[in-house]
């Protein structure tokens, strides 16, 4: 998989409070809409790109994804 | 998704010797400095960028815990005097215990470029698991 093969951009630094991706809807590719419950390709145009699940969407455009390919992406193990 | 306050953890202010830790070779660009401190804007209130630390300079440990870093073939890294010397606060932000947010003023290229020379250039990240 190419790098630049993602279908919403995020930097994946950007975290929750619950560890989950922080990102905005208008760094979707054309014609992707980041919906609740759906599952898209996330990066950078960097890193290989993984899946993630929008798990929120506000109306001001914030998307908020869980990474699905690394479960222990949250918070660490405590 | 929180409400746009600025939430602390309320630990101890990291040491000037602590390593902070960027992902990437590019993630310093004024592109990808301008999108993600605009979504911290959205989501939290204020301008900022974040990154992680490593205690102990190990980028193997953080590596494990992080996998924003984890995923990643190189890394950039600082110090938090050097970024504070700068004019760059640290906030302890969200739960995770080794995220901070660089607060920035202002999206402009003066500033990046003023935050990229508080940076290394990309080093080899030991703990790289794509």
């Amino acid at each position: 998989m190419d790098v630049t093969d993602y279908e919403l951009w995020v930097d994946d630094h950007t975290i929750d409070d619950d560890g989950n991706i922080v990102t905005l809807a208008k760094y979707a590719r054309a014609g992707v809409e980041p919906e609740v419950g759906k599952v898209f390709l996330v990066g950078d145009g960097e890193q290989t790109p993984f899946r993630a699940r929008v798990v929120e969407r506000t109306g001001d455009g914030l998307v908020v994804l869980r990474a699905l390919d690394d479960p222990a992406s949250a918070l660490p193990a405590s | 998704m929180p409400p746009q306050t600025i939430r602390l953890r309320g630990d101890h202010p990291p040491g000037d010797a602590t390593l902070v830790v960027r992902g990437g070779d590019q993630s310093l660009s004024n592109e990808i400095l301008g999108r993600a401190a605009e979504t911290n804007r959205a989501a939290f209130g204020f301008l900022a960028i974040s990154v992680f630390l490593a205690p102990d300079d190990d980028l193997t440990a953080l590596s494990r815990e992080v996998p924003a870093i984890r995923r990643r073939r190189s890394v950039r890294t600082a110090r938090c005097g050097a970024l504070r010397s700068a004019g760059f606060p640290l906030l302890d932000t969200t739960r995770h215990p080794l995220h901070f947010s660089i607060v920035v003023a202002e999206l402009t290229t003066a500033t990046f470029d003023r935050l990229r020379d508080c940076f290394s250039d990309p080093v080899t990240n030991p703990g790289y698991r794509p």
